[in-house]
């Protein structure tokens, strides 16, 4: 006679090998069983239901324009970029993007749970049994985000990052609906350098140029001549600083 | 008993002075006199309208004296003539007193820094408010000398307002190499350092935190308690006791257990069938193989950052690592042993 509590258990260790064999099915089929499954933009990842952390089971795809699958185990930098991605999940919140966690079967469930709850990141977590899709993509690191598109196919893998970790992933996610173009995106990834305003020449001419105008304005054009010769010499063509110098040498 | 009592110092010395890291506060509100210079003393740099004895551009009269009351509060007044920052107010990432008062880093009549700052140096400002950096950068083992000298804190930030996120100028990786590429820069021994314009022109594969420009992922900028100033201890040489803790670096990102599993198809594919040659390798009592004698942390030639030739012996002489791909896996030439092949697409059915 089977124990109704050994019944649960036994059909929960079944449903976990079924999807773990249905996983490695899905995924075979996919990926050839070979050592250059290394997951590249361009790739298509198969769905597939996984556990759920919570219970019951849940398919890794929906129907989302971006999906952003979170490869984490409990630890400081998954710590770190889950409740960074806390903040960028509001920020998407709006769009067509499933965020979803993933996270090996070898962690304990509790242990998983509570970090979860603690970096408050609010997504379905699915377990990854036996590391099986970790090792398909052969994502390698913790914590590790695959990004792809509603043809399931991968547009972008971000790694951890200790900065500009939200501002890449919006960029990426917002550039994959076109939201914004290759440019922008570029200038997301590159950001370049931002110059002090003393860099700007332009700038520091007008504020010249200004002071002078001023002057001249309270009949200080000794001042405003000075002022005007200094906008001069940080930009050669600022109108109000050659018209201002004119009227200042004007007999 | 002695080494006893001087673990145990070492330890309450450590322990205090983390104790006043944490209770050191980051961020406190200064503020500096925005009168001109005390008589006798010599100024840097004076605001042109001061310097012009023009107090009225400002000020309700113009008496040097008693010049009166600004014509208006805050930055209102300096963004008549300073209009370009209003630009700022788009930029992604602002730093609040630019905002809500320009005076509390500049003097708007004169100062002996540049730009009227106020305090004797650029980093005696800024931390004035930042004192936890200041704390970083003090009690620091290995400390960067960019952050407390010279240009300091505008080496990497941009005072006003930024795109990168701690108002970084530029994303970190371009702000490190505009040193880290200085032909003849060394550390505060004299060690050179690398440089990474060159290291990066020779060497396309690039760890992930390189290709993302993400330095601060393995350093800590303001000055550390590690080698390198890194974040966390990284093995120094060829060979080290098996301690997952010397490994905190790479083992924050890397899975620890590449190296704790003496078997795994899924793991890594540097395995021979199921046997898995990280543990082989790494994962031994006396002398483990360190990431360091296998990987480049940086950039390499080959997949997977594995080295060309890593230093080796009291003298460095440069050993050959020797790895080639092969149809079924890899294997290593002879050089640390003898040319040994792993085949990574089946499990091994034979117990070694």
């Amino acid at each position: 006679m089977i124990r109704p509590e050994d019944a649960d258990a036994m059909s929960r260790c079944f449903l976990r090998s079924a999807c773990t064999v249905a996983a490695v099915a899905l995924l075979a089929s996919a990926f050839p069983a070979s050592s250059d499954a290394l997951v590249k933009p361009g790739a298509v990842v198969q769905d597939m239901t996984l556990p759920a952390l919570g219970g019951g089971a849940q398919r890794l795809f929906s129907d989302a324009k971006v999906h952003i699958l979170v490869f984490f185990r409990p630890g400081e930098r998954s710590r770190e970029t889950l409740t960074e991605l806390a903040a960028c999940e509001r920020d998407l919140r709006e769009r067509s993007v499933r965020i979803v966690g993933l996270v090996s079967s070898s962690v304990p469930l509790e242990e998983a749970s509570t970090f979860v709850r603690e970096t408050q990141l609010q997504i379905p977590v699915l377990v990854d049994e036996g590391d099986a899709l970790y090792a398909a993509l052969e994502v390698m690191q913790h914590p590790a985000l695959v990004m792809t598109d509603g043809a399931r196919r991968v547009f972008a893998v971000q790694p951890y990052m200790k900065l500009r970790f939200c501002d890449l992933v919006r960029a990426r996610v917002r550039h994959q609906l076109g939201e914004i173009d290759d440019v922008r995106l570029q200038a997301e990834l590159d950001p370049g350098r931002m110059p002090l305003p003393s860099d700007d020449r332009v700038a520091v001419a007008r504020r010249h140029a200004m002071l002078g105008r001023r002057q001249l304005e309270k009949g200080n054009c000794a001042g405003a001549l000075k002022s005007f010769e200094a906008a001069l010499a940080a930009d050669p063509t600022n109108a109000n600083a050659l018209e201002g110098k004119r009227r200042c040498e004007q007999p | 008993m002695r080494l006893m009592m001087r673990w145990i110092a070492g330890m309450a010395l450590t322990l205090a002075v983390q104790v006043a890291r944490a209770d050191a506060p980051r961020t406190v509100d200064a503020s500096f006199s925005r009168a001109p210079l005390p008589a006798g003393v010599k100024a840097g740099w004076q605001h042109s309208p001061y310097a012009a004895d023009d107090c009225s551009i400002c000020h309700e009269r113009n008496d040097r004296k008693n010049p009166g009351r600004v014509a208006k509060n805050g930055t209102a007044l300096c963004l008549e003539c300073h209009g370009e920052f209003e630009a700022l107010k788009a930029e992604k990432y602002q730093h609040a007193p630019v905002f809500a008062d320009c005076m509390k880093c500049h003097n708007p009549h004169e100062s002996q820094q540049r730009k009227m700052l106020h305090a004797d140096s650029v980093y005696g400002l800024c931390t004035a408010c930042h004192q936890g950096v200041k704390s970083a950068a003090e009690t620091a083992t290995v400390k960067h000398d960019p952050v407390t000298k010279g240009r300091a804190c505008l080496s990497c930030h941009n005072p006003h307002a930024a795109r990168v996120e701690k108002l970084l100028s530029a994303a970190p990786f371009d702000q490190c190499i505009e040193c880290h590429s200085r032909p003849g820069l060394t550390d505060d021994k004299g060690v050179p350092l690398t440089n990474f314009k060159q290291l990066l022109a020779e060497n396309k594969v690039l760890h992930d935190p390189v290709a993302s420009k993400d330095c601060s992922a393995c350093h800590t900028v303001h000055g550390g308690e590690n080698f390198r100033m890194l974040t966390t201890a990284y093995p120094a040489k060829f060979y080290a006791p098996y301690d997952p803790q010397n490994y905190a670096l790479c083992f924050g990102c890397h899975n620890d257990q590449v190296v704790a599993q003496p078997e795994t198809t899924t793991l890594t594919r540097f395995r021979d069938g199921s046997r898995n040659l990280h543990y082989v390798h790494v994962n031994k009592a006396e002398r483990g193989r360190t990431c360091r004698a296998c990987h480049e942390v940086h950039a390499s030639p080959y997949p997977h950052q594995i080295r060309h030739a890593v230093p080796y012996g009291p003298k460095n002489w440069m050993l050959k690592v020797g790895y080639e791909p092969t149809a079924t896996g890899g294997q290593c030439a002879k050089t640390c042993h003898d040319t040994k092949p792993y085949v990574n697409r089946a499990p091994t059915a034979v117990a070694r």
